[in-house]
């Protein structure tokens, strides 16, 4: 609680000097991790990548309580308001984190099916593709046409644009075998007009995309 | 203490509230209320962020690595500074050192301009290079098909961000008028304090950002 004389607190300025140098140096330390390149270490029985990840964001938290322990002066508040802010927010928050994290990560362990019926349109070109590069997926499993199999393939294909089939979610991210339902959504509008008549034409000749690339 | 005695008249506790402490702390818990609401905001975008990481890592470290770290670095500077030169402002307020309350929230205005200025280039770079979210995207030299929607986060949670930074100048500004009709004292200080608070959180925020876009990936 405050003193009943003056409202609020005085803060020492030692208190908010000290605070933004440690932010400062903080901040320095966490650009310095990213900078390093740890695949040059040599080391690969441990994934050091997931490693300094987890040391920047650790940095960042650390950053953050002291904003709000001292810049915010949480640290000099009445209980009551820091159990507010805490319940509120950072509990609310974790129970948010960990239940979407709990439920994106392992979806299609129970029903495959999660994992299908994908019709994902993606505006990002190959690099080697031409004018109207777009990858569609129809989302079976079993054609797998990796981004390696795809200028010459659309050439094949004859398709008015070359359209390539990739499994989206599969070259995105060969870990996980659960495509990404948040990101698979009408982003289908970016296909251009003059990739419409290109989409069935896609669709068909899934054949030769399947020699290109036997399935898994 | 010199400046203090520049005719400004004394703020008045309003009729409503018992004592200058029973306001301030009325106000402060408000305060408190909406940040932690503001909070609530950006931590959904983080989640969605976190979530999009976890199933596409190789987007999201592609999209990491087009961010320049040094634009990012030298904005968090900024903000790191400005949040110092707001925190003294709130002690030069408790002090009435009118002056110095006006001379350290001007200092962080400039800081924050800094802030947009260097986020103004880094957008028009991404418009020129079409690094744009969904079907604005038109970006060349990218592998991953999931890449844009890493740039989806990147506009929405750097706009949103950039938006409370205009917002806390214009409260900075309305902290500066404050200063020319009131006198700040011990036992009045509010409005200093209060943006300092909310300059606090756009602090923290980007304290969470930064590394989350530019740095790891």
């Amino acid at each position: 609680m405050s003193n009943h004389e003056y409202p609020g607190h005085a803060i020492p300025k030692s208190t908010i000097v000290g605070s933004y140098f440690t932010l400062v140096f903080l901040t320095a330390i966490m650009v310095g991790l990213s900078r390093l390149n740890v695949e040059r270490l040599g080391i690969d029985w441990i994934d050091l990548h997931a490693i300094k990840t987890c040391l920047i964001m650790g940095i960042a938290l650390v950053m953050g309580i002291i904003v709000s322990m001292f810049l915010m002066g949480l640290r000099y508040e009445s209980k009551l308001l820091n159990l507010t802010i805490f319940l509120s927010n950072f509990v609310f928050l974790l129970i948010f984190v960990l239940f979407t994290w709990a439920d994106t990560s392992f979806r299609g362990e129970v029903d495959p099916s999660f994992n299908q019926k994908i019709n994902y349109t993606s505006p990002v070109k190959e690099e080697a593709a031409g004018e109207h590069g777009a990858a569609s997926h129809e989302g079976a499993p079993a054609q797998t046409a990796p981004a390696s199999a795809g200028p010459a393939q659309a050439v094949q294909e004859a398709a008015p644009a070359d359209v390539k089939t990739v499994p989206a979610a599969e070259a995105a991210a060969p870990a996980k075998k659960d495509a990404a339902p948040a990101a698979t959504k009408p982003s289908a509008p970016s296909a251009p007009a003059a990739a419409k008549p290109a989409a069935p034409a896609a669709a068909k000749p899934a054949a030769p995309a399947k020699e290109a690339a036997p399935a898994h | 203490m010199a400046t203090a005695s520049t005719g400004l008249p004394e703020h008045h506790v309003a009729h409503h509230f018992d004592s200058a402490d029973q306001e301030f702390d009325s106000v402060k818990t408000g305060m408190w209320l909406f940040l932690a609401s503001e909070i609530m905001m950006f931590g959904a975008l983080f989640v969605g962020a976190l979530v999009f990481m976890t199933l596409h890592p190789a987007a999201f470290r592609e999209g990491a690595h087009h961010l320049d770290w040094r634009m990012g670095a030298i904005n968090t500077f900024f903000l790191l500074t400005s949040g110092l030169t707001m925190g003294l402002a709130v002690i030069a307020a408790q002090a009435g050192q009118q002056s110095k309350v006006r001379a350290n929230i001007i200092l962080s205005l400039v800081l924050a301009s800094g802030f947009l200025v260097v986020k103004t280039i880094e957008y028009s770079l991404k418009i020129h290079h079409g690094t744009l979210p969904g079907r604005l995207w038109h970006g060349e030299g990218f592998h991953d098909p999931f890449v844009h929607v890493f740039y989806g986060f990147y506009f929405v949670m750097t706009g949103l961000h950039g938006l409370h930074v205009l917002i806390g100048m214009g409260l900075m500004i309305f902290a500066l008028i404050r200063s020319t009709k009131v006198r700040f004292n011990r036992g009045y200080f509010t409005p200093v304090e209060m943006v300092a608070l909310y300059w606090a959180l756009v602090d923290l925020v980007w304290v969470f950002l930064f590394p989350l876009l530019y740095l790891i990936g």
